[in-house]
């Protein structure tokens, strides 16, 4: 209950979640110590492996948008510190990771697998290599350089250029006349290899920024000769945040749309932001722009993810901070010159101090804090749920404790009474096995066979998926179908696994009152919520589309040996890099087969796991049953004096006292979470 | 003992399960044929997706067979005494017969499926109609092409009859295959059909039996008098 009445709340905080999570990290600890051996029905390994993620927890933020969108110019202004070089075309293929690290370094892996690490220079040293690596030289922005260096990543170095490649690269860029520019491609293809060719940039650096668990990337540019790239698929697949960059006129972007119906998937279309650049320069507009957007995106994204900012200002108001004054900053640089001279003036109209009046027109005031409450929810809950999963351990602790106090008071008043009452709750217990046989007995008829919803759903999801694999109409599109199929299936099996959950939670529940009442035994706690997660992890399966679509010469190879279509013949090896038989039509073909062949028998291997978890439940219920009849029988063969009897009420006591202490800190804890 | 006339029932159902079960199959087979996929593709799609379809369907048919054989048992069970009720849980009998029809012996082996390969329909031969004019490059001709002409001589002739007719030609021919699939497939699971209806109705035996000697075993046991049906609220149980 009080988890939904977080998530109603709305107003988390990055540096609040740091220091709450520190808090619990503690209470865990002394919860694992209070625990001991006893089995209080939490799976411990499960909320360990929890505590563990939240440790190493880290929220990736994903940078998208098009070439020159102003994409390097936000990031600096975010991370407050102009590292990233802004006034250059950046290469597609290169990649850029940004995150917080006391030490400044910079890591470059090549495609041949070589690295390059620079390590505590100086922040114009590491833009300089930066620029170095991950822009396009001034020389050669006419030719297609990012399908060049794709095509030795792909199949080595280039001996020679002749009519065939140019012709490749047209068709594959859409620039004409290449042919007129064969020395520049010369030129730059011969100077290139996979040495040299950088794959990942990984930039480490201690920004001012008080969110050093955020992990940044700046993405390639969406219209970029090339297009986006595998490796950019997996990172916005896992970030959660996408940030889609665009200036705020035109309002209007075609590349923000196709973004979002062809290339992120629909879960990942949850995590979208749409950030307006440049607002400055349209200051009077600003706001209708900003509508019209929200009305133009309506359908596409939600009107409370859309801002206007102005990255320039925001740095500005930076330097500010810094200590440097309005007049060191005009001098310093040319590109904020024009927007110092302004808004002092208007700083002073609108009687605001400098700083003010920079950040009020930066728009990030209304960006970062919800950029931060949309990152934070769902860590935020976690710490939740952990806290209450915890909460509930005790409670079974303190209940296995009075209820062995009981048995030792009453071995101590009538060992005679004592052996009945022990047997009479075996009986008990025999009952309970048995109705939970009939429970599972009832599981198995809800969730198995033709008629279960898991069946149904999956019969349906290939249908409608087959047919979007066979429409779709590019590579981009087929892949991002498949990627949503891939959700689509987990989130059926998912949602099948909380159904039995809840469906043996509820059982459970029902019968506990009557068998405490009558047998004085406690329902022992099964912690579905570890059986859910093991299971979940167990289920989900990510099939790596990216390896086919590398091996796309390998495919289109195989299309002019029809033979190679069988697919025990496509195993062999075959010879790759032949590039007059790059057919991009007869590979789409190859892929969309591949793909249909590929799903079915994902369609399957998570059936088949979804019925192995239905058994991890079973196993589950039935271990925790023997666990308690052991512990009936155990009781029943040591007879102890009344001495230890005595002190063994008085340490289980004790242990309650300490465990009632840690649960108000808990429930506190909680109230503190939610106020 | 489950009565003969609910054991009918149970087959009927069943029997309705697997017609339902083969019908998805046949949906799923034929909703990629009929696409424009290409026909290499599709050749070793038919050959080998039906049997790997019903594999899958015979384990989720094999479930719904165990649910309702043990639905009409746990109703006879709950009558019985709590040491009875706990011995059946004990002899697990669903996991039993589930292991035991799914093992190497006793699984559910679809046959292959044997699709008209029809080589010549693919890639070696083009048939034709005499006597069909076609126009090339202006060239009205009428020609006769013998029924089995080599895909390698339509070079040779194709200036005489023009390359859209040969691909109009060869289209033809793959939807005739395709046809001529779809015609296999539907006999195909017709007796896979009869295959898997014979193959629970075994299950089904080899279950009766097993749940035979367990009432058997009980009928004779001295605590079938001493009835302790337990206070558990089953109706509550069944009813959620």
């Amino acid at each position: 209950m009080f988890m939904e009445r977080a998530l109603q709340k709305g107003n988390f905080r990055l540096t609040d979640y740091k220091i709450y999570k520190q808090q619990i990290f503690q209470l865990f600890e002394n919860y694992k110590s209070l625990r001991g051996e006893i089995n209080d029905g939490i799976d411990l390994k499960s909320l360990e492996t929890r505590i563990e993620n939240l440790k190493n927890n880290q929220f990736l933020i994903a940078v998208a948008g098009e070439v020159k969108a102003g994409k390097s110019t936000f990031i600096n202004s975010l991370i407050k510190e102009e590292i990233l070089p802004t006034d250059v075309l950046q290469a597609t293929n290169a990649l850029i990771e940004i995150f917080y690290s006391k030490r400044p370094y910079l890591k470059i892996t090549y495609a041949s697998g070589k690295i390059e690490v620079i390590e505590e220079e100086a922040k114009e040293i590491l833009k300089e290599k930066l620029k170095e690596v991950a822009s396009i030289p001034e020389d050669y922005r006419d030719i297609p350089v990012n399908l060049i260096d794709l095509y030795i990543v792909e199949n080595g170095e280039l001996m020679m250029i002749d009519d065939d490649f140019i012709k490749y690269l047209e068709e594959r860029s859409g620039i004409e006349n290449l042919k007129e520019l064969k020395y520049k491609i010369e030129n730059y293809a011969f100077s290139r290899s996979r040495d040299n060719i950088p794959v990942k940039i990984e930039l480490g650096y201690p920004f001012p920024w008080e969110f050093d668990e955020i992990r940044l990337v700046d993405m390639p540019g969406v219209n970029a000769i090339g297009g986006i790239h595998d490796i950019s698929f997996s990172f916005l697949d896992k970030a959660n945040a996408i940030l889609f960059i665009h200036p705020i006129k035109p309002v209007e972007s075609e590349s923000f749309k196709r973004f979002i119906a062809s290339v992120i998937t629909n879960k990942s279309k949850e995590n979208l932001f749409l950030i307006l650049t440049h607002s400055a320069v349209f200051l009077e507009e600003r706001e209708r722009l900003l509508e019209e957007a929200k009305r133009i995106y309506q359908n596409l994204i939600s009107p409370d993810r859309i801002f206007a900012v102005d990255s320039v200002l925001k740095l500005i108001y930076e330097d500010l901070k810094k200590g440097k004054t309005l007049e060191e900053i005009k001098k310093e640089q040319k590109q904020k010159r024009k927007w110092v001279v302004y808004f002092k003036d208007l700083a002073e109209e609108e009687k605001l101090d400098e700083k003010e009046v920079f950040i009020k027109y930066s728009g990030f005031e209304e960006l970062v804090p919800a950029l931060e409450n949309f990152l934070v929810s769902a860590p935020f809950l976690e710490l939740l749920k952990i806290l209450e999963l915890i909460k509930e351990g005790y409670k079974e602790q303190i209940a296995i404790y009075n209820e062995t106090i009981r048995l030792l008071q009453s071995q101590k008043k009538d060992r005679e009474e004592f052996l009945a009452e022990i047997e009479r709750r075996q009986i008990g217990l025999k009952k309970l096995e048995t109705y939970c046989y009939f429970v599972l007995e009832e599981a198995a008829t809800v969730f198995m066979g033709v008629d279960s919803p898991i069946e149904n759903s999956l019969d349906q999801l290939k249908l409608d998926y087959y047919d979007k694999f066979i429409k779709s109409a590019d590579i981009e599109e087929l892949r991002k179908y498949y990627r949503d199929a891939e959700n689509e299936l987990n989130v059926v099996v998912q949602e099948s696994l909380k159904n039995i959950s809840k469906f043996f939670r509820e059982k459970l529940e029902q019968v506990g009152e009557q068998f405490k009442e009558e047998y004085n035994i406690q329902i022992p706690k099964i912690d579905f919520s570890a059986i859910e997660e093991t299971c979940k992890r167990a289920v989900a399966k990510k099939e790596e589309i990216i390896k086919e679509v590398v091996e796309s010469i390998v495919e289109n190879w195989n299309f002019l040996k029809p033979w190679k279509w069988l697919k025990s013949s496509r195993k062999k090896r075959v010879v790759i890099g032949v590039r007059e038989v790059l057919d991009s039509e007869a590979f789409f073909k190859t892929l969309k087969n591949n793909l249909i062949e590929t799903f079915i028998e994902v369609v399957e291997e998570l059936r088949d796991q979804f019925y192995r978890a239905f058994e991890f439940y079973k196993k589950s219920i039935g271990k925790l049953l023997n666990e308690k009849r052991a512990y009936l029988e155990n009781l029943k063969k040591e007879l102890k004096s009344n001495e230890m009897i005595d002190y063994e009420i008085l340490m289980l006591q004790k242990n309650i006292a300490l465990i009632e202490k840690e649960v108000k800190t808990i429930e506190e804890f909680i109230e503190r979470l939610l106020q | 003992m489950i009565e003969t006339k609910t054991l009918k029932q149970i087959e009927k159902k069943l029997e309705e399960d697997i017609s339902k079960e083969i019908e998805l199959i046949k949906n799923e087979i034929f909703f990629i044929i009929d696409k424009d996929l290409d026909i290499y593709f599709l050749k070793e799609f038919v050959k080998q997706y039906p049997r790997k379809l019903l594999k899958e369907k015979a384990e989720i048919l094999l479930d719904t067979l165990l649910n309702y054989l043990m639905k009409e048992i746990l109703e006879k069970i709950k009558s019985m005494h709590l040491d009875h009720q706990y011995e059946f849980f004990k002899e697990n009998l669903r996991d039993k017969i589930r292991v035991k029809a799914l093992s190497e012996n006793g699984s559910f082996k679809p046959q292959l499926i044997k699709i008209k390969e029809e080589e010549s329909l693919l890639d070696k031969t083009i048939t034709a109609m005499p006597g069909i004019a076609v126009s090339a490059g202006g060239i009205i001709a009428t020609v006769a092409i013998p029924e089995t002409l080599p895909l390698k001589a339509i070079p040779a002739v194709s200036t005489l009859v023009g390359p859209i007719y040969v691909i109009k030609k060869l289209k033809d021919k793959h939807k005739r295959l395709k046809n001529l699939w779809k015609k296999q497939v539907n006999s195909y699971l017709k007796l896979a059909k009869d295959d898997l209806k014979k193959w629970l109705l075994d299950v089904e035996k080899i279950f009766l039996k097993d749940w035979e000697s367990f009432y058997k075993k009980v009928s004779s046991s001295s605590l079938q008098s001493a009835m302790d049906k337990s206070d558990i609220n089953y109706a509550k149980i069944k009813n959620i």
